[in-house]
């Protein structure tokens, strides 16, 4: 009994914290209808700057919380309300992730633009020293961080359930987060009601923030988003839905990790591993055994059909005529490309532009998962690193061929892939997302360190003889033609998908799964179909990128990668083969032209901040920005050179309509009838 | 107008209104009234526009032009919530209830906002007394209610705490004869208060003979705009000069053979924004 006191009381701390992001994304989700990945991030920036006007300017400790998380958190929360989900309100789930994710990679990468990336050590307390132990419990010591922590956390949730309980703001809220427009046909001011419940949860997440962060020697962004994880599965234990449940589960899980770390061997894998690992196991425990979660996103507003109806996509309204320029220009730019590559280019971007062939090749599955399968996968980069460790222990240990290697490992990819797609079989959108991330951090903290890279995270270098084919030196022409190659026949097999009858499957799903099920197409299955699909190519995609780089190590294949990987597809289209392309393209001149911009400007992070903007405008344009703005001036063009305009042709339904000259009435529309009992 | 009252500022207004949604347009300047304390009735077939007008006249769908009135008030572009805050309720189509509230939270919110908090007992006694119904089921959510007992649910809310202003959305759609009674007797009581009634319906014959006018709308526009009793003989005329047959029961109001050929076939997308 003394061991397991000794060591369930230090999980204590951390557990508070747990509770407190936990119940702060829960109150998220049932105030606005908003599963807010970027909760992390916040919880970050006020850490950040907590400990920064602290050590570097010299502020007292409570000046610099009042400034941090007072003021700064609900400050945070509000300017999302404003300026990006109250415009988001009405649109679907995925469009509301994207925007999460765009922030939660965006911000910290702003934060290192604005304060350069050096980390800030020694986080001070908010109320009590954390190197004093203030008291024992049952013969262990418990510092000042601990009990600010706990006192913190029960202050809180106290405060924060007696407001909900007695006050009418927690039952317009959960009315708001249903149907804001019932809502407010009730007289509510539903707008203010959500802003509310944005300016709490922004602080909340600061106070996390704060809290937090001297149980840490070093503020790291990395522990924030093993924060979330953690509260994601607390949340998750909660269905979203009860405050009390969900701080009842961040705690038990703090306790739970600690006791268990205990009891392990000192020096396992699982020991070093459980911080990081167990959150993973018991967010798929509540994915899998919770049913309330599979219906979150069922439940919908009864006003919906007041929205307008998706328009059409833009690509289907191009003109035959221009269809074929288009093509001729891409025949006409291939050939250039392939020339320029093995005459004139210089070796830099030579190397820049095999980068993005790899690139593209991989964001061809994000092309197939989410574009065409519709669903959000965070855990591409992690697939990726699956194939290319494989290909890796398979040379070393029985000399396979490099290429040979890599095809089993995508096949081991895809099978991967296909675990995912069973365990997550009844999981769409939120659900599916979870799943995936918590994956990808699992192989980041677990088993790419621990079991694939033959030993305690060390990379394995690709040595040259292994490929063959005379791709001795991996940036030089002979990659080139390797990858151009790979490239080439992996769009090949994407559009014979697309174009072929589960590309229309997918199509039909995407539309509507009811209308789907009812032509007879098996959901499960075409759901597993495309995750094997999609973890083949980016299995692929994942070798090419070690040959490229020269190198397997754990550090190329991180969930935070799968995460920018998903913003830069979905800026640039994620819809489209050409999206894929531009996407992989336009990621690695980017960075390579940023080479050029002095290093204080932030260097790599900046492309991250490009392009989670860019991400940013993913509910306005869910075919994707770039996407959008070329389709834009494609039909400019149109219009221009062949005189013919799409909205007259009858292609773009009533754009330019109405009723012309006394005629009558040409598009009335009325909404038919939701469901009603 | 021959309605009485018709003298006095109209409780609702509509002057030359048209809306869309998104570039599927819906109404075309639609101009009509319901007169103070009056009983209007918005008839029209499937896809008329009807449901349209009701969002329309409480902002949840932005007119694209025209004014919008409420006693006498310009509500034109108001926020939702205003509109309600000035006194008008809508009870939409279909569910019109919070799902995963439960049947007392649902009143709760709705009279905590109309009645402020010292009223919300009294109010929430009232309404298990007249709808015994919701008294047993007060901590039932409110997706497991009927139709017909979410409708009710809908309607207590008004009932108790009376508006200046009603839209009913086919209020009376999918409902058992008797509990249409208790429905339409309802709405009468609140009238006879004062609450002036613009009822969206399919069921013409019911909301006709409590209506003191009607407006008849067709393809997004106002066909008919007069006295309920001559409604049904005005739009049977009207048809009957183009041509059309009317479909069995409703006369004149269900789908008509040859819709297409009256929208003049100009061959636009049958668009459908509903899931």
């Amino acid at each position: 009994m003394q061991h397991f006191l000794g060591f369930a009381i230090p999980g204590v701390p951390f557990g508070c914290t747990y509770a407190i992001v936990a119940v702060g994304l829960v109150l998220t989700y049932q105030a606005t209808g908003v599963f807010n990945f970027a909760y992390g991030a916040q919880a970050y920036v006020s850490a950040y700057l907590f400990t920064r006007l602290v050590q570097n300017n010299h502020f007292p400790v409570w000046l610099a919380f009042v400034l941090s998380v007072v003021v700064l958190g609900p400050v945070i929360g509000l300017a999302f309300d404003r300026f990006l989900f109250r415009k988001i309100a009405t649109t679907n789930t995925t469009a509301k992730l994207v925007t999460g994710i765009s922030l939660f990679v965006g911000i910290p990468a702003v934060l290192s633009v604005i304060f350069g990336s050096a980390n800030q050590y020694s986080p001070p307390s908010i109320l009590f020293d954390p190197g004093t132990v203030y008291l024992h419990v049952d013969g262990t010591p418990v510092n000042g961080s601990a009990v600010t922590a706990v006192l913190a956390t029960v202050a809180i949730l106290v405060a924060l359930g007696l407001v909900l309980r007695f006050s009418n703001l927690g039952l317009q809220m959960r009315g708001a987060v249903e149907s804001r427009r019932l809502t407010e046909l009730d007289g509510v001011n539903a707008g203010r009601v959500v802003a509310v419940a944005w300016a709490i949860s922004g602080f909340l997440a600061g106070l996390a923030g704060v809290l937090l962060a001297p149980t840490y020697g070093e503020l790291q962004f990395n522990d924030y988003a093993a924060l979330m994880v953690a509260a994601f599965a607390a949340a998750a234990w909660a269905v979203l839905r009860s405050l009390s449940i969900a701080a009842l589960a961040g705690v038990l899980m703090g306790v739970a990790t600690t006791t268990l770390q205990g009891y392990l061997p000192v020096n396992s894998v699982w020991s070093s591993a459980i911080f990081t690992s167990f959150p993973f196991i018991v967010l798929v425990a509540a994915l899998l055994f919770v049913p309330g979660l599979r219906r979150l996103d069922r439940t919908k507003d009864p006003l919906s059909s007041v929205d307008p109806p998706t328009p059409p996509s833009v690509s289907s309204l191009r003109a035959p005529q221009m269809d074929r320029v288009i093509r001729i220009l891409w025949y006409v730019l291939l050939g250039g490309f392939v020339v320029s590559m093995l005459t004139w280019l210089p070796t830099t971007w030579e190397n820049v532009f095999n980068a993005g062939l790899v690139f593209s090749t991989l964001f061809l599955s994000i092309t197939l998962i989410t574009g065409m399968g519709g669903q959000l996968s965070l855990a591409q980069a992690t697939l990726a690193g699956v194939a290319a460790f494989t290909a890796a222990q398979l040379a070393t240990h029985f000399g396979f061929n490099f290429l040979v290697g890599g095809l089993i490992g995508a096949v081991v990819a895809s099978a991967v892939a296909v675990i995912l797609a069973l365990a997550s079989v009844r999981l769409r959108g939120l659900g599916l997302s979870l799943l995936t991330i918590a994956a990808a951090l699992f192989f980041d903290n677990t088993v790419f360190p621990q079991a694939l890279s033959g030993g305690h995270g060390q990379s394995i270098s690709v040595l040259p003889t292994w490929v063959g084919l005379g791709v001795t030196n991996p940036d030089g022409h002979a990659f080139f033609v390797l990858a151009m190659v790979v490239l080439l026949i992996c769009i090949a097999g994407v559009q014979l998908v697309r174009r072929g009858t589960t590309g229309r499957f997918l199509g039909a799903i995407r539309g509507s799964e009811t209308g789907a099920t009812g032509l007879g197409i098996n959901l499960t299955w075409q759901h597993v179909l495309i995750f094997a699909l999609s973890g083949l190519v980016a299995g692929i995609g994942g070798t090419m990128g070690a040959i490229q780089q020269g190198q397997v190590s754990p550090g190329l294949f991180n969930y935070q990668l799968s995460l920018v990987f998903v913003v830069v597809v979905v800026t640039t289209g994620a819809g489209t083969v050409e999206g894929a392309l531009q996407a992989g393209f336009g990621f690695v001149v980017l960075q390579q032209l940023l080479t050029y911009v002095p290093a204080r400007f932030g260097g790599n992070s900046l492309v991250v901040v490009f392009f989670a903007f860019g991400a940013l405008t993913y509910a306005a344009h869910p075919e994707g920005i770039v996407e959008f703005q070329k389709r834009r001036w494609t039909l400019r063009f149109e219009r221009l050179i062949f005189h013919t305009d799409p909205a007259t042709a009858g292609r773009i339904p009533g754009v330019s309509g109405g009723p012309t000259g006394g005629a009558p009435p040409v598009a009335v529309v009325e909404p038919a009838v939701g469901d009603h009992g | 107008m021959t309605a009485p009252g018709a003298e006095a500022v109209p409780a609702f207004r509509m002057d030359h209104v048209s809306a869309a949604y998104g570039p599927y347009r819906a109404l075309f300047d639609v101009t009509f009234s319901v007169p103070a304390s009056g009983i209007t009735a918005l008839i029209g077939s499937n896809g008329a526009g009807k449901s349209t007008v009701a969002r329309v006249a409480t902002g949840l769908l932005a007119s694209s032009e025209g004014s919008i009135h409420l006693d006498g008030t310009d509500v034109t572009g108001l926020a939702t919530y205003k509109i309600a805050r000035l006194g008008c309720s809508h009870v939409p189509e279909g569910r019109g209830v919070f799902a995963d509230l439960t049947v007392e939270e649902n009143l709760r919110i709705l009279f905590r906002q109309r009645l402020g908090r010292r009223q919300v007992p009294d109010a929430l006694e009232r309404a298990y007394e007249n709808f015994p119904i919701l008294g047993s089921r007060r901590r039932q959510h409110g997706g497991t209610l009927s139709g017909g007992e979410q409708r009710i649910l809908s309607l207590a809310k008004v009932l108790v705490a009376p508006p200046r202003l009603l839209v009913a959305d086919e209020i009376s759609l999918g409902l058992a004869p008797i509990m249409m009674d208790a429905i339409y007797d309802g709405l009468r009581k609140i009238n006879d208060a004062g609450t002036a009634l613009l009822l969206v319906e399919q069921q013409v014959d019911r909301v006709l003979d409590i209506a003191s006018t009607a407006v008849v709308l067709e393809h997004g526009t106002v066909a008919y705009d007069g006295p309920a009793a001559s409604a049904l003989s005005a739009v049977e005329a009207v048809l009957a000069s183009r041509g059309e047959r009317a479909v069995a029961g409703v006369p004149g109001l269900g789908r008509t053979v040859g819709d297409d050929a009256a929208a003049g076939g100009t061959g636009a997308p049958d668009a459908d924004t509903s899931e």
